[in-house]
């Protein structure tokens, strides 16, 4: 047991020398003078560094810190409020792009009569119909719609 | 009966011994040099409560009291003369500053040990590793030391290693402690503290002081094993 004990009694006997370290023999016989001129005294407080004028101390890290990340997390939210807003309109302008026929009647095509994918034929307020698909008068054998890669809305 | 102005203490403090001067005794004024020798013979407790009224007399005496110890703790930490100087100074102007709030669960001496050490700590940190070594002389005695003198002769693989050469190593290496652990060793092993006061001080239990001594000191083997076997 006594084998497996660390043995630091050399260390404590260097750690001694250290006892003998001393200032200067008169060194304290003004050092209580000293603290009491200095309680009497104070020393005047030292002149702010610029980084201290400016707010920027260590004192005010903290602050700053918190601050930095406030704004961080502000832009964070600025740009994903924005984004949401960007997809927002191109979702609002497929039903004018090629809306689908919720009720009614699929539209005709102007050249074939046939039916457009995606225009609805509307009832007018004198019998006439009246339509969504575009007014200039598509092509022959061109459909009225460049965009005809739009895929036609599945009937629900 | 009329107290006299250094009067006994009061609540659950030990008895101060009987003072000299009495009221019913006509006054005379004393010399500084008497009144320094009064003062000497008062108890700390007194000291305490009169410098809380202003008294810097008393204060001064407290300062006395206590100077070598504070400075010396400091001094080991820093291992720096000058920082030691300004950071004993600075103890004791915060130690009167703050003397309203020393409620007596302490002695007065733990107390005032705690500002030096969270004090020197701070400075230590503020500092990090721009460390300037710069040691007092030994006195006289080292040389005459029979630990000392049987060690660096005896037992040290160097045997042409002196005194001097030691007590830089050894301020090297614990240098390379951390604060906590250089504390402890310190307190212990260079100021005679026991554990439990070690403890106080360090708001630590006294297996925390007995586990970080025995960290500090084997990592002060190893950094000596060159020096001492």
């Amino acid at each position: 047991m006594n084998a497996n004990k660390p043995n630091f009694d050399d260390v404590q006997k260097a750690l001694a020398l250290k006892r003998h370290e001393q200032p200067n023999p008169n060194y304290f016989s003004g050092f209580s003078h000293e603290v009491i001129q200095r309680i009497h005294t104070p020393d005047p407080p030292r002149p702010l560094t610029w980084a201290e004028r400016l707010g920027l101390g260590e004192d005010a890290r903290p602050f700053w810190l918190c601050g930095l990340g406030t704004l961080v997390c502000g832009l964070l939210v600025v740009t994903l409020v924005a984004s949401l807003r960007m997809d927002k309109p191109q979702a609002n302008l497929a039903p004018d792009l090629g809306q689908s026929p919720v009720a009614g009647g699929a539209v005709s095509n102007h050249v074939s009569g046939q039916p457009l994918p995606g225009f609805q034929v509307l009832p007018g307020q004198n019998g006439e119909q009246r339509s969504t698909a575009p007014v200039l008068a598509p092509e022959e054998g061109s459909t009225p719609f460049p965009l005809e890669s739009f895929p036609a809305p599945k009937k629900p | 009966m009329s107290e006299p102005h250094l009067s006994r203490p009061r609540g659950p403090t030990i008895m101060s011994e009987p003072l000299p001067i009495e009221a019913s005794e006509p006054l005379v004024p004393l010399a500084r040099e008497e009144v320094a020798s009064a003062i000497s013979q008062v108890e700390e407790s007194v000291l305490v409560r009169n410098a809380q009224k202003g008294d810097l007399a008393c204060y001064d005496e407290l300062v006395r009291r206590f100077q070598e110890r504070v400075y010396a703790t400091i001094y080991h930490m820093t291992a720096n003369h000058e920082d030691a100087n300004d950071l004993a100074q600075e103890t004791f102007i915060k130690g009167y500053q703050a003397l309203q709030s020393f409620k007596g669960d302490s002695s007065f001496y733990t107390w005032l040990y705690r500002i030096a050490v969270n004090k020197t700590i701070n400075f230590l940190k503020q500092r990090k590793s721009r460390t300037q070594i710069s040691l007092n002389d030994l006195d006289f005695n080292a040389e005459k030391d029979p630990d000392l003198i049987a060690l660096i002769s005896e037992k040290t693989p160097r045997r042409d290693l002196n005194l001097a050469e030691l007590q830089s190593k050894l301020s090297e290496a614990l240098m390379k402690l951390s604060e906590a652990h250089r504390l402890v060793v310190t307190l212990h092993d260079i100021q005679g503290l026991a554990h439990e006061e070690i403890a106080t001080i360090m708001d630590c239990n006294v297996g925390t002081v007995r586990s970080r001594l025995f960290y500090a000191r084997q990592q002060l083997q190893a950094h000596l094993v060159d020096y001492i076997k």
